[in-house]
């Protein structure tokens, strides 16, 4: 296995440096080193450098993924541990970079984690955290939420 | 409609600020990728966010099925009771009085009316449910009772023996929902695509569905295939599995060869194990519960364990009939099975479900049937779900509408034994047409039991109705 090293820069100015095999899980950087030969300080526009140091120490307990169902649950673990650390705006700003930086696994525990954090926000905390903007007039709001009501909670129960 | 609350859009437009601040907005791709991993009752809540939320949720096929992919699952166990509905139940194990905990149940209502169908068989895939009736109902119906849509679809005469199960193919992220339709023993299968609303005959037919044992107990729907039980004529000894995408069936084996059964059943484990009851005709043997670990494609080799063996009397009449589900985690099985009296008193016949593991056995009485006719009693594991069935393309048929409520009955279109245009000129005194808002457009006969074919094509009755009002006890006219 290659020790080379390699180092990631925030856009912030902070850089990083790590083994090449930890570096490849970024698929941004895998892809830039298939395509060059030789580098070794590699410029990461589009994250800060707090979000990189967690993706970066994500991507280092995941370097090797090992099939064994004890590892599996011990890497699970280690995720969920992992997640608890961050409140919902940190959560947001990691789906961004494990989005750019294309690290799959990341993208898919962070998307879990932000979809069991939401599910039981009101639409207005949802507004607010996802910076969306309410474009329904008060009687179409209260209209499909209506519409949404539930079959199974309206109909009669059985008769004994 | 157009007045915006003027308030709140300051209010919001002020945490935009804020929060763009801190955050450029999320892609649309992250966004979806973030709802479909929220679990459906949920994302119900959050269609009120915004307009292009409530769009994604409600019309996008390919977002529906990545929501079937990725988010975890909230099974919610259903019962077709005697009342031809589907009740939402659990089980309540008080040491002394065991009992069912029905919740409110859900009322399967024809389009522009508020008669209810009544649902005889109901058959599940996806969070939807495919159910027949009993009654003179030429239509079987697809609903999706989370987001209450329904999509009716005519089978003619069909309707009355065939079996009609529900599946899917897919190709990427694009499902197909279709129907297979047969008669257990003919050479007779169709195909019903949702997609393209349109029945069509499997033309190389498939010879296995025709050996496939007539009362072969409840079929069951997994990852788009279905599974049921295989007939031999020496006796049951496999499964059969219909894929949708390949329009063949083949044979699986099951966990261990018999002759015959006093019971098979089939069931379905979380998303995508099967599971099956079986008890082989031999005095003293145990009811053993399989479950699949996996099943090889290729080889078609069949990975089981077992995972619960029962000390059941016969006295419980479990059969072929029944429908189970299974609580691997707590090793214990639900059965749910028509009980009849054998007594020489007054029969006493009633639906029973039995909870039963290892050890332990709860039996409970979900309420007597008098008539023994009535729909058997079934239990399924649904999983609320977006599923589409709206005709893509906003094609949709226009219906007529099919059930008026009407004082005298219910009128079903389509259920006429015969029928006469006429021409409003043609149209007997009788009828004061002009004086009605609406205008005659037939008539039906509401009564189902007309006199018998021969006497009804002496009748004539537009000029002389009380011949048929005196036979047939109702008659409508529009």
């Amino acid at each position: 296995m290659s020790s080379n090293k390699i180092v990631l820069t925030s856009s912030d100015g902070e850089s990083f440096e790590v083994e090449e095999v930890v570096a490849r899980k970024l698929q941004i950087v895998g892809h830039m080193l298939e395509d060059d030969c030789v580098i070794n300080e590699i410029p990461l526009q589009n994250v800060t450098g707090d979000i990189l140091s967690m993706v970066i120490e994500y991507c280092k307990t995941h370097v090797d993924e090992e099939e064994s169902e004890e590892a599996q649950t011990k890497l699970k673990t280690w995720d969920e541990e992992f997640m608890k650390k961050f409140d919902i705006k940190t959560l947001l700003q990691i789906i961004l970079a494990a989005n750019y930086l294309n690290v799959k696994g990341l993208l898919d525990l962070v998307s879990q984690t932000i979809a069991d954090t939401i599910k039981d926000y009101t639409p207005e905390q949802i507004r607010e955290v996802f910076g969306v903007e309410n474009d329904y007039t008060e009687e179409e709001e209260a209209e499909v939420r209506k519409e949404n009501a539930w079959a199974f909670d309206e109909a009669d129960t059985p008769k004994p | 409609m157009a007045r915006r609350r003027a308030k709140s859009k300051t209010l919001s437009f002020q945490k935009i600020q804020r929060s763009t601040k801190m955050l450029p907005e999320l892609p649309k791709d992250l966004v979806e990728e973030i709802l479909c991993r929220v679990t459906a009752t949920s994302l119900n809540r959050l269609r009120t966010t915004c307009r292009a939320w409530n769009r994604l949720i409600e019309d996008d096929r390919r977002f529906a099925t990545k929501h079937l992919e990725k988010a975890p699952k909230a099974f919610i166990p259903l019962m077709l009771r005697k009342e031809y509905r589907v009740f939402p139940f659990s089980v309540n194990l008080h040491r002394d009085d065991p009992s069912v905990v029905f919740k409110r149940g859900v009322k399967l209502l024809y389009r522009l009316s508020n008669y209810r169908f009544r649902i005889d068989r109901v058959f599940h895939c996806d969070g939807l449910l495919l159910c027949t009736s009993d009654e003179n109902e030429s239509r079987i119906v697809v609903w999706n009772p989370f987001t209450r849509e329904t999509r009716w679809i005519e089978a003619g005469l069909k309707r009355r023996d065939f079996t009609f199960l529900l599946g899917y193919s897919q190709v990427t992220s694009s499902k197909s929902y279709k129907i297979l339709s047969f008669l257990s023993g003919r050479n007779d299968s169709e195909i019903y695509d949702l997609n393209s609303d349109s029945w069509r005959r499997l033309l190389d037919h498939d010879h296995s569905l025709e050996l496939t044992v007539r009362y072969a107990g409840h079929s069951v729907s997994l990852k788009g295939n279905i599974y049921r039980f295989h007939g031999e004529e020496t006796g049951t000894k496999s499964l059969l599995r219909f894929d949708f995408a390949t329009e063949k069936s083949e044979i699986l084996p099951l966990p261990y060869q018999c002759d015959s059964y006093d019971a098979k059943i089939l069931s379905v484990v979380g998303e995508d194990r099967l599971s099956v009851l079986l008890k082989r005709c031999r005095k003293g043997s145990k009811t053993e519960i399989w479950v699949t670990n996996g099943i090889d494609d290729t080889t078609k080799a069949v990975s089981w364990t077992k995972v619960l063996a029962l000390n059941l009397s016969r006295d419980l009449q479990i059969t072929d009939r029944g429908s189970f589900l299974l609580d691997e985690e707590k090793k214990v099985a639900q059965i749910c099975e028509r009980w009849f009296d054998n007594g020489d008193d007054e029969s006493y016949n009633s639906d029973m479900l039995y909870v039963v593991g290892e050890g332990k056995k709860d039996l409970i009485t979900v309420y007597e049937v008098p008539d023994i006719r009535v729909c058997w009693p079934a239990i399924l594991n649904y999983v609320p779900s977006f599923a589409q069935i709206k005709l893509a393309g906003g094609k949709r048929k226009r219906e007529l509408p099919h059930n008026l409520l009407l004082p005298a009955g219910k009128c079903q279109c389509g259920d006429y034994v015969f029928r006469e245009v006429m021409m409003k000129e043609s149209l007997p005194e009788w009828i004061n047409w002009q004086k009605k808002s609406v205008h005659v457009l037939g008539f039906g006969v509401l009564n189902k039991y007309l006199p018998d074919q021969s006497s009804a094509f002496n009748f004539d009755p537009v000029n002389n109705p009380q011949e048929i009002l005196k036979q047939s006890s109702s008659v409508l006219f529009v």
